[in-house]
């Protein structure tokens, strides 16, 4: 399932002992400090925790999109490959980005879409630029298709703002999708949508990291997601991993008070809870 | 159980919708025939996807905006002859974005002041004391360490203490409080909806809490109404542990499960499309897209109507009514 040979050992993305720390006035917020993930080929690993813990910083500093205006420290490693993401040229960072690279799904597809450009194009210009306009088209309708929008023909003449939101995410799933991604992040991908939409969405992402083989990590709040989805789950708290183990045993036996808090409050079991605050 | 303080019959709010041709506007019925009760200390969730209608319902009860028909009774009176600032008063509002909700140059002091001396609750030192007693009331404690505060520096869930603070100051008989739980952590969620409890228990609040997230509401609310585009398609007290329309059974489905063994080998019924997604006309709205659909769905539209002795209301041709709900 690895892939072949010597790549077998290495995993498809690596990050250790990775520190971000921003400056905010006068203190340092330590968002992420020192933590180690792993993630193998073709496989589901979801980051968990609330909001302040640093999942979805520590994403951001993985995939280059952090802004570096505040922050003071960026330290570890991110070996995505093999190759240390953070010593990597703009140039080589765009590679990475593109075919067997990695790419991104964010919470609100709005706020990334082009409001002024038609889907079809916004998928299309995401494609390979050496494609002839009818192998582009081709393509774009397939990848749309593949995300789950089953008119591809009526979605791709349409705007942004004309979809509703279930549609603008399986939009932006079709882009992340164009550079056939080893990698695919997706920071709280179905918090803004349905609960029917979300279960929809669920159902097409899960369909497409099993039928491509690519790696999905999940960065969400909701306990449900991750066990739904994902093979294994870091639980994060304060810029910190507090636990991690493959989904089922950390559901049946958590050993974290945090990790175990969170179960229960997820499941509304109130008296195991306690209703004091978590972080 | 006392009689409903707010009443609502007949609700139907209509928008102009896309252009049908070079004169003609669509119209979207957001709210179609619709009929609540709210009594004082009772949570009355509403319930369903975006687009069904539901914060329309809430800015209607909020007398926001006028119902293009349909009546609204408070205390027995219409509200088009009532006394608007006793109900501003007694018919509170707390938002889902309570960062947009609280005016961000004003000092928590401040804005609850504002409210203090529009409506004459107290002048002078008092209204310090009235402040600090409403903080700590929503669990602020000590207020003095949030009196001061702009609300960027308080976090989400204090933000929205202070919004019921607020909406608390004026003694309210109803808080109408549309999504006031979802842009905030799970755990900030437990406590507010203790809250909530807590003041319904205490001061006999009645709310209305409308809500996709069932799991929240299924902890607090003693009776539910599940809309779908425009329409109740469901009420009652059992609502979401008995769903029987269709569609009040795919959003309990629809819930993820925080239980991977569980939720891995759960057959569910995935629906198709949104809520959005067409327009129907005639008939069962829900046919489109519910598994169940046939023939006389098509032609006629479904009646809400008692379908147990407990009182709960479902608007399905598949339903079984009963006969006489109240023998």
């Amino acid at each position: 399932m690895t892939g072949r040979g010597a790549a077998k050992a290495a995993p498809l993305l690596d990050v250790r002992g990775l520190k971000v720390h921003f400056s905010v006035g006068n203190t340092v917020v330590r968002a992420v400090d020192g933590v180690d993930i792993r993630v193998e080929r073709g496989e589901c690993v979801g980051i968990v925790g609330e909001s302040g813990s640093g999942k979805s910083t520590l994403m951001r500093a993985v995939t280059g999109l952090l802004p570096n205006v505040a922050v003071t420290e960026l330290s570890g490693e991110i070996l995505f490959k093999g190759s240390d993401l953070r010593t990597l040229s703009g140039r080589d960072m765009r590679r990475m980005r593109g075919e067997d690279g990695f790419s991104m799904v964010f919470q609100d597809p709005l706020g990334y879409l082009n409001p002024t450009m038609r889907i079809g194009r916004q998928v299309a210009e995401a494609l390979p630029p050496n494609l002839s306009r009818a192998e582009a088209k081709r393509r774009m309708y397939e990848l749309l298709r593949e995300a789950g929008l089953p008119d591809p023909e009526f979605v791709a003449k349409r705007y942004p703002h004309e979809l509703s939101g279930g549609m603008r995410q399986r939009v932006a799933i079709a882009i992340a999708l164009s550079a056939s991604p080893a990698l695919l992040v997706a920071d709280e991908p179905t918090t803004a949508l349905d609960a029917t939409v979300q279960l929809q969405v669920l159902d097409t992402l899960k369909k497409l990291y099993r039928e491509r083989r690519m790696a999905l990590i999940i960065i969400t709040h909701d306990l449900g997601l991750v066990a739904e989805l994902c093979d294994r789950v870091y639980v994060m708290c304060r810029g910190r991993v507090v636990e991690t183990a493959d989904t089922v045993t950390l559901f049946d036996a958590p050993t974290n008070a945090y990790t175990a808090r969170l179960i229960a409050l997820s499941r509304r079991d109130g008296r195991a809870a306690g209703t004091e605050a978590l972080a | 159980m006392t009689a409903p303080i707010l009443m609502a019959r007949g609700l139907v709010q209509t928008y102009p919708g896309r252009p049908t041709g070079f004169w003609s506007r669509q119209t979207i019925r957001a709210v179609d025939e619709v009929d609540l009760d709210v009594s004082e200390g009772e949570i009355l969730a509403i319930v369903g996807e975006s687009g069904s209608g539901k914060t329309s319902v809430a800015r209607l009860l909020l007398n926001l905006r006028m119902p293009s028909s349909g009546t609204i009774a408070y205390r027995g009176v219409d509200l088009r002859r009532a006394d608007k600032r006793a109900y501003r008063r007694e018919v509170q509002a707390v938002f889902q974005d309570p960062a947009s909700s609280l005016n961000p140059r004003m000092r928590v002091a401040t804005a609850l002041s504002h409210v203090a001396v529009r409506h004459g609750l107290a002048s002078g030192a008092d209204i310090a004391r009235l402040i600090a007693r409403h903080l700590r009331a929503v669990g602020l404690d000590p207020p003095e360490n949030y009196m001061l505060r702009f609300p960027h520096q308080l976090s989400g869930g204090q933000q929205q203490r202070v919004a019921i603070a607020r909406a608390m100051m004026l003694d309210p008989r109803v808080i109408i409080a549309d999504e006031p739980l979802s842009s905030l952590d799970i755990s900030v969620q437990t406590q507010l909806l203790e809250l909530m409890k807590e003041l319904k228990e205490k001061a006999n609040v009645g709310f209305v809490l409308i809500s996709h997230d069932l799991n929240a509401v299924e902890a607090i609310a003693d009776r539910v109404v599940v809309m779908y585009r425009g329409r109740i398609v469901e009420a009652g007290r059992n609502v979401l542990a008995k769903p029987r329309h269709p569609y009040t059974r795919a959003l309990v489905d629809a819930r993820l499960i925080p239980d991977p063994k569980l939720a891995r080998c759960k057959q569910r019924i995935i629906l198709d499309g949104d809520a959005l997604s067409s327009t129907i006309v005639g008939g069962c709205r829900f046919r489109n897209r519910c598994p169940l659909a046939v023939s006389v769905c098509a032609a006629e539209d479904p009646p809400l109507r008692p379908v147990d002795r407990d009182g709960s209301l479902a608007a399905c041709h598949l339903v079984e009514p009963v006969a006489n709900p109240f023998a």
